[in-house]
């Protein structure tokens, strides 16, 4: 994969400090976090002492859940499979849908219980600690993965800035964008990453809508760009068909299901102030697909029509640069767009890895930590302790990214976020049907969700001319994670159902759960 | 059937048949019409996801549970 400028849009001086005076608003906005700090507790800086209103969680919610791949690999991706990407549209949708199974339940037991991490819940709710310590692991492990694409995604967003060779500018995009996020993130906690996502969140938008209008005023008519993939490209414009159509419901599931339970995610459901901030949040976030998603599908398909021959021989994240470049052009004008979409892009990274980073922290510090090792630890020493362990993670997974780089593993984003929502989407029945049936029980959701993945996993090993029901699996055009689910809601409910004894721990628990 | 009930039967089937609408799983393979410029399907495809947008709003501000629903 290239950088966004990999082929030669290097900015000047004016470009360079506008971005530079950007990301040092943010370590601004962290010291701001910093003195907002009401206390020297978990709940305050790990959910902002659970205060944040309507326009703040909104626009935290899209800044976190739409990331630098939502504009870089959206793109990409339409300008391969065309209008077909328009799948983005509606499993961006299913998230908000997914949220409605569980989230008005969760605020309320949040407040009620007053939760931290989403491993919070489930020890509320199931009071098993294999489940738990389970459940932990499989968040970390999913958000490790995507903490690491977004590691990368900086420090290709830098690459072919500057006249340094990609790889140095690649190892410095990622030290200097990723100090600052830990700067400002420890400065500030929760709250200084979700003010930062207001400012990023509304540039990403910004960026969107100027991407809206360069689509059809530098491109022609929509039915220009139609008539052209038509002619040339058919299969971007016909309804799509087989594995296509399969890869949409797929994505709608997968995805949908999955992303709603990114921990960072319920972690901003505990985080609002009422439900109405929730709800009207919610709301809000039903329609960004229709602002973003749509919007990168267009400029892909754009792209694709007008612009096909470059992007012969490059990889689902050239469309993009594509795109740009074509936006420069020579006029100032449209230098000056390229760097706002570019700020935008690393606004939507760096606000996307800041809440999966502050997630991490808070998992590995109350839930490992505090939860396993020592429980009686004070709540000032576990904030100074999650700190710690963010800076360690981002020097580890940093070096990771710089180590993957240099060793020549070039994964495109979208390959980099396969494997977390196979991961994510087993904790569903926990969660979305746990909330609910007061009869389920914590080992046979255990004993599920490791079925569950056990099953997802081993299909990465499994070839396509596999035999069997492994092969049917794995070529029937859905992903294995939801065969995986499907054994898993088995496994859960009938263990749930034919177990007579309901322990009165877990029946307690369950009293408002 | 509770009015702010979010897990009636009701709201499921209306998801679902949104979604039957929403994804172009019933069109000719061949089908060319354009549609304000766009392929007729695309054009149906994202007016169905304009829906569930609403649909999803509107369940959200009107139909969310309180505690005694819930209980």
């Amino acid at each position: 994969m290239n950088g966004i400028f990999s082929d030669g849009l290097p900015f000047g001086g004016g470009a360079l400090a506008f971005i530079l005076l950007y990301l040092l608003s943010l370590i601004g906005v962290g010291i701001l976090g910093r003195r907002a700090s009401k206390e020297n507790s978990m709940r305050d800086f790990y959910l902002g002492g659970q205060g944040v209103g309507f326009l703040i969680l909104w626009l935290t919610l899209f800044a976190t859940q739409y990331s630098g791949n939502t504009i870089i690999g959206f793109t990409g991706k339409a300008s391969q499979i065309g209008f077909a990407w328009i799948t983005s549209v509606q499993f961006m949708t299913m998230i908000v849908v997914g949220y409605l199974l569980f989230a008005p339940k969760l605020h309320r037991l949040s407040r009620k219980y007053s939760f931290i991490t989403p491993t919070d819940f489930l020890t509320h709710r199931f009071n098993n600690r294999p489940l738990s310590v389970l459940a932990t692991v499989v968040m970390v492990a999913a958000l490790g993965n995507f903490f690491l694409a977004q590691l990368t995604a900086m420090g290709r967003a830098v690459e072919g800035l500057t006249s340094v060779d990609p790889e140095t500018a690649f190892m410095w995009g990622v030290i200097l964008l990723a100090g600052i996020m830990l700067v400002y993130e420890t400065l500030g906690g929760f709250r200084a990453v979700a003010w930062t996502d207001v400012i990023q969140g509304g540039i990403l938008a910004i960026g969107f809508a100027i991407l809206l209008v360069l689509v059809f005023t530098r491109f022609g008519s929509p039915e220009e760009t139609t008539r052209k993939l038509l002619e040339n490209s058919p299969e971007l414009a016909l309804p799509p068909k087989g594995a296509l159509l399969k890869g949409w419901i797929n994505y709608i599931f997968l995805l949908g299901i999955g992303a709603a339970l990114y921990p960072q995610a319920i972690q901003r459901i505990y985080a609002a102030k009422s439900e109405r901030a929730l709800r009207r949040g919610l709301a809000a976030m039903s329609f960004m697909p229709l602002c973003s998603a749509l919007v990168a599908t267009l400029v892909g398909v754009t792209v694709a029509a007008h612009l096909p021959g470059e992007l012969v021989g490059g990889s689902s994240d050239t469309a993009l640069t594509v795109m740009l470049r074509q936006i420069q052009g020579g006029s100032v004008f449209g230098y000056c767009l390229v760097v706002v979409i570019f700020s935008a892009i690393l606004g939507a990274i760096m606000s996307t890895g800041d809440s999966a980073l502050l997630s991490i922290s808070s998992m590995l510090t109350k839930d490992i930590y505090a939860g396993l090792i020592r429980p009686g630890a004070s709540e000032a020493s576990l904030t100074r302790l999650g700190k710690t362990i963010s800076a360690v993670l981002v020097i580890v997974l940093a070096w990771l990214a710089i180590y993957l780089n240099g060793f020549g593993e070039k994964i495109t984003l979208v390959q980099l976020l396969g494997m977390k929502f196979e991961m994510l989407i087993q904790l569903a029945p926990a969660f979305m049907i746990g909330i609910h049936w007061k009869r389920m029980q914590g080992w046979p959701v255990f004993a599920g969700v490791t079925v569950g993945l056990i099953f997802s996993l081993s299909f990465f090993w499994i070839g396509r001319d596999a035999g069997g029901i492994a092969g049917w699996v794995k070529n029937s055009g859905f992903s294995p994670g939801l065969f995986g689910l499907v054994l898993n809601i088995a496994i859960a409910v009938s263990g749930s159902l034919i177990s007579r004894k309901i322990p009165v721990t877990a029946m307690k628990h369950s009293e408002g759960g | 059937m509770n009015k702010s009930s979010y897990l009636s039967p009701w709201i499921w089937l209306v998801y679902f048949i949104l979604f039957a609408g929403a994804i172009p799983w019933y069109w000719n393979a061949e089908d060319m019409v354009l549609w304000f410029g766009f392929p007729r399907w695309v054009v149906v495809s994202v007016a169905g996801s304009a829906v569930i947008s609403c649909f999803t709003a509107w369940l959200l501000m009107t139909r969310w549970p309180t505690e005694e629903d819930e209980e």
